[in-house]
């Protein structure tokens, strides 16, 4: 890949993000311009400056951050496991965390407040890590298949459970098990929003920390290992921190499906695969593009919203044909 | 001057197939070549040493080192591996080559230095590929990729080179390319170079050590003129081949005879 064309490309992609943030910011049921902003940000006391600082910073700020965060996973994972099917939910902890929240739902643990939603969601998603770990880490070297297997299996094993529980418990708990499985990112709780922030830019820091493992990794695990790389600790270590990134993304904004997937396939298109470059990359594509589908959520049906998981499902899938339809690309992850 | 011993070694898989008491005592300066059939072990001694295969039993130290106390990052500065094949992975040869400087970045240090790239360079300019650097891998030929593999593993600087079977699927041409080239490094900068050899006769041209294998063991090992001989490849190989002597380097050259002949010659 070019060097010159991607010092080109992250100002380009950052210049996007800007623009989108501020149609984000813009966009709802009170219309607000550009040129608007600055007034609105020196008068603290308007009803703009409510709507905007309440709703739709916070907002924005998730939709960046969730979308890096999965892309980013999606990417980092896609490159342990050599496969480019792998993506943050294959590994089952969209199940487990799924499943933690119906529980609690079902239970009526969720009238304590609505922190117990996420709480219980990122629990579920620990469960399903350790659970993969073991089954799939502990047993000498590290099997892909059967961790793929393993996280297939536990998705499996849990959305029955879910559907068992929702057949058996109260109508109206049904409404709100499928409203947290949609996903959202309607965040009122500031701290959550911070949090999801924090989160997210420190694992992108954290991952920039292993990027001569990752390239390496590119050439095999066991090249990996001649070129004096420990594969099996990187793979252990980058699995827990995607794990965790992914369950804290669940548990905020519920299951939003398929960023982690097309994002990470689109970034190598569009920026080879030395991941020192496609590791930013692909978290300003996720943030880009989650936010794009937000705004477009928010827009199509207004003043009602739709599920921000239709959205990305239906764009991403669609965009994603078109791209691998071109007989001139080539796509290979390992 | 021992170099590279290897003491006693076992290793193997779980399903049952081992290579058992294999020593090996090789000067500094060394050009080994490990031979035997298919499924003799060959490949399994190479994981041993490289430690892709954890020993059952034996010890192998390399300037009285215990190699299996060292880091992996600490064996990539000292051992490099060319394996028989590269993985076919969109980057450019260049940056293919670049790889081979992993075991000498900082753990903060993001982009080449100068350094990095003058050593890939140099590699690229002596195994004769720097034409193709900025071609993708993908885009190369076999021998061109096994230049690139090669290139590689020199940009590691190891005092030990070791290959899996470098040569066998490539064209004469490539063969004595990097067989010549191995041998100029060997010599004129110590290089040791391990190679599991399938061809006999670029073995006993080359190498001035040879280990012949059978069923996961040693059979014979020494100077390729003691290890070739008609009743040593008989023997392990079960065909019928002919020991001469290369008329230009002395060295042993074998001929394989075809059955018909085999009868008409008794």
């Amino acid at each position: 890949m070019n060097k010159n064309r991607l010092y080109f490309l992250i100002p380009l992609l950052i210049i996007i993000l800007s623009g989108a943030v501020l149609l984000s910011l813009g966009v709802g049921e009170m219309h607000l311009s550009i040129e608007m902003l600055p007034g609105i940000f020196a008068n603290k006391d308007s009803m703009e400056y409510g709507v905007l600082s309440q709703i739709r910073i916070p907002r924005t700020l998730l939709a960046i951050s969730i979308g890096g965060s999965l892309s980013l996973a999606g990417v980092i994972l896609q490159g342990i496991y050599h496969n480019p099917l792998v993506e943050p939910y294959t590994l089952g902890i969209s199940g487990g965390a799924s499943l933690g929240v119906t529980l609690v739902i079902v239970t009526g643990i969720n009238s304590l407040g609505m922190i117990t939603l996420p709480v219980s969601g990122f629990a579920g998603a620990l469960v399903t890590i350790f659970l993969v770990y073991f089954l799939g880490f502990r047993r000498g070297s590290v099997s892909i298949g059967r961790m793929l297997l393993t996280g297939v299996m536990i998705s499996f094993i849990s959305s029955s459970l879910i559907l068992f529980l929702m057949s058996v418990t109260e109508v109206e708990n049904i409404h709100g098990i499928v409203f947290w499985t949609m996903g959202s990112l309607n965040e009122s709780n500031s701290y959550m929003v911070n949090g999801m922030v924090a989160v997210s830019i420190i694992s992108l820091a954290i991952s920039y920390m292993f990027t001569t493992p990752l390239n390496a990794l590119r050439l095999g695990n066991n090249m990996a290992r001649h070129l004096g790389i420990n594969s099996q600790q990187v793979i252990t270590f980058l699995f827990i921190l995607t794990s965790l990134l992914t369950g804290t993304c669940i548990a905020v904004a519920g299951v939003i499906g398929f960023v982690g997937l097309i994002i990470p396939h689109i970034s190598r298109i569009i920026a080879g695969t030395d991941y020192r470059y496609l590791l930013i990359v692909s978290f300003l594509c996720g943030s880009i593009f989650l936010l794009l589908c937000d705004i477009l959520a928010r827009t199509i049906i207004f003043p009602n919203e739709l599920p921000i998981g239709v959205i990305t499902g239906i764009t991403g899938g669609i965009t994603f044909l078109i791209i691998v339809s071109q007989p001139k690309l080539k796509i290979k992850i390992n | 001057m021992s170099f590279f011993v290897v003491d006693n070694l076992s290793c193997g898989y779980k399903d049952g197939f081992m290579v058992n008491e294999i020593s090996l005592n090789l000067p500094k300066g060394a050009f080994a070549g490990i031979i035997g059939c298919n499924g003799s072990g060959k490949s399994t001694i190479l994981k041993g040493i490289t430690g892709e295969l954890s020993l059952l039993k034996g010890t192998i130290l390399m300037d009285d080192i215990d190699i299996l106390t060292l880091s992996v990052k600490e064996r990539s500065k000292r051992i490099a591996v060319v394996s028989q094949f590269i993985e076919k992975y969109p980057m450019t040869a260049e940056e293919y080559v670049l790889m081979g400087r992993t075991p000498f970045r900082k753990a903060f240090q993001f982009f080449d230095t100068p350094e990095d790239r003058e050593e890939a360079n140099y590699f690229l300019e002596l195994t004769g590929i720097s034409h193709l650097k900025s071609k993708l891998i993908t885009q190369l030929s076999g021998g061109e990729q096994q230049m690139v593999a090669l290139a590689c593993a020199l940009t590691q600087k190891p005092s030990l080179l070791l290959l899996d079977e470098p040569t066998s699927h490539l064209d004469i041409t490539y063969q004595s390319k990097i067989m010549n080239l191995l041998h100029r490094l060997n010599e004129k900068e110590g290089l040791t170079v391990i190679m599991i050899i399938h061809d006999l006769n670029l073995a006993g041209e080359y190498c001035n050590h040879l280990t012949l294998i059978k069923d996961g063991r040693i059979v014979i090992q020494g100077e390729p003129k003691d290890v070739i001989s008609s009743q040593n490849i008989n023997t392990v190989y079960n065909t019928s081949v002919y020991v001469a002597t290369n008329p230009i380097s002395g060295k042993p050259a074998i001929f394989q005879v075809s059955e018909k002949w085999l009868q008409i010659k008794n």
